[in-house]
């Protein structure tokens, strides 16, 4: 098992599959297909939308899935030497090998054997390219237009910190903000506004709002001034700023919606600044503990990791689970503790990898 | 003709010369046309990167010092067709540059012409065709090859003040750096932006706020800018421009850059992108006194002693070598903006002051 599972991880990560590479996406998922060895009609190949896409189903010709498995097989930009999996001290390093070319391995091998041995269980394996931009075209896609549903969704996000089955990750609403000033030349600032301090002046009350943000790893709502460009001419008033700003929301802001309101409150003191573009309003992925997929994943996982740390928990990144919450569909995810995820450092302990096979392993059993 | 018109024809000829920083044919034509207005004078030309500019002694010889220079710059702000076309009425004369700085420089032409040559003190008239691209190639290049003067008077913008306090002008760029991190997890990075803002709060701290016109030191944030274009990242770099101007009661350039480096973080990155100290000239300096005392004269009352809140201008260029020079010009309006006139009331009054100046300096 050992050397399938590590060679199979490492035969992912040497795939350069930079999400905008989309050349190099289509020819792993055609890789994973030959891979497979199973049915056509097993394997669902949507190849033709801007980020392709590939289902595994252990049945023939059925969207209603008892579970949904997922895993995405882009990842985030790196070096070149960083697509050179290296084996060390028990550890493999490169880029997704925690995100998530691991985890999505398990599942891989997991489900080549189901399909081998004829399954009788009605489950599915989705693969998809663009999660790291969002999930549109992939996830998002196959649940809302292709029409997959199921009872249960468990993506394989692996984690960097304690090993746990998220149930919850926080809402996420990214927003950009523009000021107007007037302008007028800097060796005479009184006649002109300044954009640039206006749009700073309304951050800060907007920070307000979220006290806690800087708080490490905490289950609060956090915010973040991403990006920022602002002014003509260095001997100008600026006339225009603008900030791309990213919040990280828990129940306590029910949804996005609730969050533009109070920073539309906030405006009243900053009639000349206004909320642009919504680049993204999501709600929070937030299912139930006593979901009976949840129980019987958190008693596999208990059998190999007795003293779980947390066992279930939450999360402050998003991920495509949330698309299927959405849908309705309780989700969760669930993947192989690794290291330094989205670093040049990137890399999973083995026997963690072989830890999280045997878990999901047990946990199909159950089903 | 009488002279009293003359200026007023010089200046609507000199407009007509379509001398923005773009034409390199109009500066050479415009001071080849000034020279057909002072044939006998001696005069020595320059030229650098393009830029050419003439000197014009009252002598015989053309020397290195003199008692007082003119300095006018000829070159204008780039303009539309029809601001090349000077129009006079109701008491204007509306064009491009009229105001900065042609009205100036035919009095200056006209005044040299007509006193100069009377002179036992050595007066020179410079002028220049890169007056707003900073003087690098025009004044500058002349104070380099070895010009220089007791008292420069340049007809700079002024509103028929005489302007003796110059505020100083620092320009910078300053790039901080953080920590790359998913926007997830602030605590796990180090935003570069919020660094920013840290040191923007503390430098603004440093400047009183300034809400009208006045003899004070001013801050501007001006350009802000990060590389980073995704929104779920902590951005690790980001770049602040400030446009800085001060007076000496306050600061100097050195004394304000070593505040601001104090308050740098170690690994943030500071260009200087334009540095001039501020300098004032003392309300002794008998050609100063000369020209106050002229300009009552000529009008019956006392001219306005005023300070600019350029630091640049070609006086910058020769106070940087100790040189000191005030700035004077008709009254006008507008220059930079599509309606720029000057008073042509004024600037046949400024045409007098500059002749009995002259004549004044013969007995300092």
């Amino acid at each position: 098992m050992n050397t399938i599972l590590v060679q199979l991880t490492k035969d992912l990560v040497a795939m350069p599959t930079v999400t905008e590479h989309i050349e190099e996406n289509r020819k792993a998922l055609e890789w994973i297909m030959e891979y497979m060895d199973v049915p056509q009609n097993q394997l669902h190949y949507y190849k033709d939308t801007k980020h392709p896409s590939l289902v595994i189903t252990t049945l023939p010709h059925t969207k209603k899935i008892d579970m949904i498995f997922h895993g995405h097989i882009d990842v985030i930009p790196a070096s070149a030497d960083e697509f050179i999996p290296r084996e060390e001290n028990g550890m493999i390093y490169g880029r997704g090998t925690t995100d998530m070319k691991g985890g999505l391995a398990a599942l891989i091998i997991l489900f080549k054997t189901l399909i081998q041995k004829k399954t009788n269980k009605n489950l599915a394996l989705m693969i998809t390219t663009d999660e790291e931009i969002g999930g549109w075209h992939g996830t998002k896609y196959l649940l809302d237009e292709i029409g997959y549903t199921a009872n249960f969704f468990l993506t394989a996000e692996g984690c960097s910190l304690a090993h746990k089955i998220v149930t919850k990750a926080k809402g996420m609403l990214m927003l950009y903000m523009e000021a107007t000033g007037i302008p007028g030349h800097s060796a005479r600032s009184w006649l002109g506004e300044n954009a640039i301090e206006k749009a700073f002046a309304t951050y800060k009350d907007i920070t307000r709002l979220f006290p806690e943000s800087d708080k490490k790893n905490y289950w609060h709502t956090t915010i973040n001034l991403s990006t920022i460009v602002g002014g003509e001419a260095l001997n100008s008033v600026p006339r225009y700023a603008k900030m791309g700003i990213d919040i990280r929301f828990t129940e306590e802001w029910k949804t996005g919606d609730t969050i533009l309101e109070a920073i539309k409150a906030v405006l009243k003191k900053h009639p000349d600044v206004k909320i642009g573009q919504i680049y993204v309003n999501d709600a929070m992925l937030h299912t139930d503990e006593k979901n009976v997929y949840v129980h019987k994943l958190h008693t596999s996982f208990k059998k190999y990791v007795p003293n779980p740390l947390t066992g279930i928990g939450f999360a402050h990144a998003t991920s495509d689970a949330r698309y299927a919450a959405w849908k309705g569909i309780p989700a969760i995810e669930f993947g192989p503790k690794g290291e330094h995820a989205h670093s040049h450092r990137e890399s999973i302990l083995i026997s963690e990898l072989e830890k999280y096979y045997f878990i999901m392993d047990d946990f199909i059993t159950s089903l | 003709m009488n002279p009293k018109d003359s200026v007023l024809e010089l200046t609507k000829d000199l407009v007509r010369f379509r001398t923005e920083c773009t034409n390199i044919e109009a500066r050479k034509e415009i001071l080849a046309f000034v020279d057909t207005i002072l044939p006998t004078f001696t005069s020595k030309k320059f030229e650098f990167n393009n830029y050419p500019s003439s000197l014009y002694s009252n002598g015989t010889t053309m020397p290195n010092k003199f008692a007082v220079i003119l300095n006018a710059h000829l070159d204008v702000a780039l303009g539309t067709s029809d601001q090349f076309i000077p129009v006079e009425k109701e008491g204007k004369i509306y064009g491009r540059g009229v105001e900065d700085m042609k009205a100036a420089a035919a009095a200056m032409i006209l005044a040299f012409k007509e006193v100069a040559p009377t002179l036992k003190t050595p007066v020179g008239l410079q002028l220049v065709t890169d007056g707003n691209s900073g003087g690098q190639n025009g004044t500058n290049y002349q104070i380099e090859q070895g010009i220089t003067g007791d008292f420069i008077l340049a007809g700079e913008p002024s509103s028929f003040n005489i302007s003796t306090k110059f505020k100083g002008d620092l320009r910078i760029w300053v790039t901080f750096s953080g920590r790359k991190s998913h926007s997830a997890y602030p605590w796990g990075g180090d935003n570069a932006i919020l660094k920013m803002n840290t040191f923007l709060n503390k430098i603004l701290g440093m400047f009183a706020e300034v809400k009208r016109d006045s003899w004070k030191s001013t801050i501007a944030p001006t350009i802000i800018s990060t590389p980073n274009q995704q929104m779920n990242l902590i951005p690790d770099s980001a770049t602040l421009a400030l446009d800085i101007r001060i007076v000496p009661e306050e600061y100097s350039v050195h004394t304000l850059l070593g505040k601001i480096k104090a308050l740098l973080p170690t690994d943030t990155k500071l260009e200087i992108y334009y540095q001039s100290d501020p300098f004032v000239v003392s309300e002794n300096n008998p050609y100063l006194m000369k020209l106050k005392n002229v300009a009552k004269q000529v009008t019956n009352k006392d001219i306005n002693i005023s300070y600019s809140n350029w630091g640049g201008g070609d006086i910058t260029n020769y106070s940087k070598k100790g040189i000191v020079g005030i700035e004077f010009s008709p009254f006008g309006h507008g220059h930079h903006t599509d309606n720029e006139w000057v008073s042509t009331k004024s600037v046949e009054v400024y045409y007098e002051i500059l002749k009995n100046f002259l004549l004044s300096i013969d007995s300092i």
